[in-house]
C-alpha cells in the first residue's frame, strides 16, 4: 500500500491528495496537463523540498513531517524516469545503466520485489546493440528504453514513470508499448505512470486516480474507474479489453485469422500471422453490444455507467471474462442497468484487432 | 635575461590566483546558481562589483584592508610576522579580489545550464550530492572551467592598477608585467618596453587561440 498525505502550493494553485494507491500492478495518474501530475512524482521521490505531509510506502515511512522524517531521493527505494528521459550525455548506455545499478542497486539487497540483472535489463529492452553509444546518437525511443532500464537497474520498490511516451512520434510509441506491456506482466514492481494519453492508460493501468487541478477527483480500480461519473468522456469512449489468443489458422482468400481464445474461437481481419502465435486480441467497447442470434452469448451485467449523449458503457462478465460495451441507451433491455441481470451481447468480431505479444521479444526463458 | 623576471612573476602570479579562483568560486557559483535565498542578489552584486569599480577604488580598499593596521593585514602580520601590503601573498588576495567575476560568472552560468533533471535523476538513482556534482555536474561545465580558468588568468596577467596601488613595484616580489612595462616607459626605456609588451600581445594572443579553438571543438558533436 502507498499511503499518500501531501500538501504543497505551486505558482497556480495548491496541491492536496490524500489517498491509499495499490502497492501491485500500474496506477495511471491521469489528467490534463499542468495539473500537478508530475509533482506528485516528485514529491514521492523526494525531489520536493516544499512537499509537506506523510508519504509511506509498503509500511515504510519515507516522509512523515509530524516526526520530522524526510527521506532524501538517494535513501528512498524509488526511481524515476523523466519526461525526456535525461540520460547522461557525458556517459555511454553501459555507463548510464550501471549509474544507479552501483548506487541504489548495489545496497537494496534485501528487496521483496524481484531485481534484475544488468544483462536482463539489456536483453529485455533490446539494448545490445546500443550498449557503447552516447546518449546524443540514440533515437527518443531508444532513449527512452535505456532511461527505464536505467531506473530498473536501480532496484526500486516503486517506479515512477513521468510520461514515458509523451516527446515520441506516434511510431516510437508503438515501438515503447510492448516494453511497458512487458514491464507491466512480468516484474512485480508497483508502478505510478503520469499520462495525460487516453490510449496509453486503456492499454498499461489497472488502477487509475485523476486529477484536476492539484486534486485528487478520483482513485479505483480501472474496471471500475470507467463506469464512474467523474471519469472523461475521453477514457470511457476508449474503453477496451485485452486478452491473450492463439493463432489456428490464417486465411489469406478472406485475410482473417481464426484464432482460440477463453472467448473460443473468433474470427478477426489481420494481416497474415503464423499459425500457433501467442498473439494479443483487442476488444474495444464499441464491438459489445446487446443483440440476438446464433453467435450471441449470455453475458452478466456486473456494472454500469449512467448516460452520456444517449450512451452507456456497461460491464460484462462473459466466461469468466470481463468485457466493456458502449451502447445506446434504446438498445438496452433496461436503463438503468441492474447488476447481475443476463442479457445476450454480441462481439462484433470485424472491429477486434490483433498485435504481437510482447513484441519485438518474445523469446524470453521465463 | 634580468627584465623576464616580472614576466615570471606575472606567470606565477596569474597561475596561482586562477587555482585559488577555481577553488573558492566553485563552490560560491554552485550555490548561487542553485540558491532561492533572498542573499543571492547582494552575494551576486558583490562578485560583480570588480567589474564596475576602477581598479583605483578597490586597489585603496584593498591597501587600507591588507595594511599592517587593517583587519586581515594585522591579523597576518601578527600571524606570519610579515606584511601583507606591498607583498606577492597580499597581490595574490587582490587578484583574486579582482579577478572573482571572471571565474564565478562562467562557472555559475555553467552550472545554471545543466538540465535539472539530469541533477534529479543522478539523486533519484543513488547518488549523493557531492556524488552528483563530481558525476554529472563536473563533467558537463568542463566548457564553464576552460573558460574561467582562461578569463580569470588572463584577466589577472593584464591588471595593472590594483597591482600598483597594493604591490607598488618591488622586483621579483611585486614588479609584475603591467608594472614593468609602465617603469620602462616612465624611464624612456622603450626598447624593453617594446620587447615586454610584444611578449603579453603574443602571449594573450596565443592563449585566447587556444581558448577558442578548445570551445569550438566541444561545441561540434560527439
Amino acid at each position: 500500500m502507498i499511503r499518500l498525505n501531501i500538501s504543497f502550493a505551486r505558482q497556480a494553485f495548491k496541491i492536496n491528495i490524500a489517498t491509499d494507491l495499490p502497492s501491485r500492478g500500474v496506477t495511471a495518474l491521469f489528467g490534463a496537463s499542468g495539473c500537478g501530475k508530475s509533482s506528485i512524482l516528485s514529491c514521492l521521490a523526494g525531489l520536493e523540498s516544499g512537499c509537506r505531509g506523510f508519504i509511506s510506502v509498503n509500511d515504510e515511512v519515507w516522509q512523515d513531517d509530524a516526526q520530522g522524517i524526510f527521506l532524501k531521493p538517494y535513501q528512498r527505494p524509488v526511481a524515476l524516469a523523466f519526461q525526456d528521459g535525461a540520460l547522461f550525455p557525458h556517459l555511454s548506455v553501459r555507463e548510464n545503466l550501471q549509474y544507479g545499478l552501483q548506487r541504489k542497486g548495489s545496497q537494496r539487497k534485501g528487496n521483496q520485489c524481484r531485481s534484475l540483472g544488468f544483462d536482463e535489463v539489456v536483453e529485455m529492452f533490446d539494448l545490445s546493440r546500443l550498449i557503447d553509444s552516447r546518449p546524443a546518437a540514440l533515437s527518443g525511443g531508444e532513449a527512452q528504453r535505456v532511461a527505464i532500464g536505467r531506473t530498473l537497474l536501480a532496484h526500486p520498490s516503486l517506479l515512477l514513470l513521468d510520461e514515458p511516451l509523451s516527446g515520441l512520434d506516434f511510431q516510437r510509441k508503438a515501438e515503447i508499448m510492448p516494453f511497458l506491456e512487458r514491464l507491466h506482466q512480468e516484474l512485480d514492481i508497483p508502478v505510478i505512470y503520469v499520462s495525460h494519453v487516453v490510449g496509453e492508460v486503456i492499454r498499461l493501468a489497472d488502477h487509475l486516480a485523476l486529477m484536476r487541478q492539484g486534486e485528487l477527483t478520483l482513485s479505483a480500480p480501472l474496471h471500475q474507474a470507467l463506469l464512474d461519473d467523474r471519469t472523461p468522456g475521453g477514457l470511457r469512449n476508449r474503453a477496451a479489453v485485452s486478452l491473450s489468443c492463439q493463432v489456428i489458422q490464417y486465411d489469406d482468400t478472406r485475410c482473417l485469422a481464426r484464432v482460440d481464445s477463453t472467448l473460443g474461437v473468433l474470427h478477426i481481419p489481420s494481416g497474415f500471422v503464423e499459425s500457433g502465435a501467442r498473439m494479443r486480441l483487442t476488444i474495444p467497447a464499441d464491438a459489445v453490444a446487446p443483440g440476438t442470434g446464433s453467435d450471441a452469448r449470455t453475458a452478466s451485467v456486473s456494472g454500469c455507467s449512467s448516460q452520456r449523449k444517449g450512451r452507456v458503457l456497461v460491464r460484462y462478465e462473459v466466461g469468466g471474462v470481463t468485457l466493456f460495451g458502449l451502447s445506446p441507451v434504446a438498445d438496452l433491455p433496461q436503463y438503468p442497468l441492474q447488476d447481475g441481470i443476463e442479457t445476450d451481447i454480441r462481439i462484433n468480431e470485424s472491429m477486434l484487432a490483433l498485435a504481437t505479444e510482447s513484441s519485438p521479444l518474445n523469446h524470453q526463458s521465463r | 635575461m634580468e627584465f623576464l623576471s616580472p614576466l615570471w612573476l606575472t606567470l606565477k602570479l596569474a597561475t596561482i590566483t586562477t587555482l585559488v579562483l577555481i577553488l573558492l568560486g566553485t563552490p560560491l557559483a554552485w550555490w548561487l546558481a542553485n540558491t532561492r535565498s533572498v542573499l543571492k542578489a547582494p552575494v551576486e552584486a558583490i562578485t560583480a562589483l570588480p567589474l564596475v569599480l576602477p581598479p583605483t577604488v578597490l586597489g585603496f580598499y584593498l591597501l587600507i584592508l591588507l595594511g599592517p593596521h587593517g583587519a586581515v593585514g594585522s591579523w597576518w602580520a601578527s600571524v606570519s610576522g610579515e606584511s601583507l601590503s606591498f607583498s606577492f601573498a597580499g597581490l595574490v588576495i587582490a587578484s583574486c579580489v579582482y579577478s572573482l567575476p571572471f571565474v564565478v560568472q562562467p562557472l555559475q552560468s555553467a552550472f545554471e545550464g545543466i538540465n535539472t533533471a539530469l541533477i534529479k535523476s543522478a539523486q533519484t538513482l543513488g547518488a549523493r550530492m557531492l556524488d552528483t556534482f563530481y558525476t554529472v555536474v563536473l563533467p558537463l561545465s568542463g566548457r564553464g572551467f576552460l573558460t574561467a580558468s582562461v578569463l580569470g588568468f588572463a584577466h589577472t596577467v593584464g591588471e595593472f592598477g590594483v597591482v600598483l596601488m597594493v604591490g607598488g613595484n618591488i622586483s621579483s616580489e611585486t614588479r609584475v608585467i603591467s608594472i614593468a612595462i609602465y617603469d620602462h616607459v616612465e624611464t624612456m626605456e622603450y626598447a624593453i618596453a617594446h620587447q615586454l609588451s610584444l611578449i603579453l600581445v603574443v602571449f594573450s594572443f596565443l592563449v585566447l587561440i587556444l581558448l577558442y579553438g578548445v570551445r569550438n571543438q566541444r561545441r561540434s558533436p560527439i
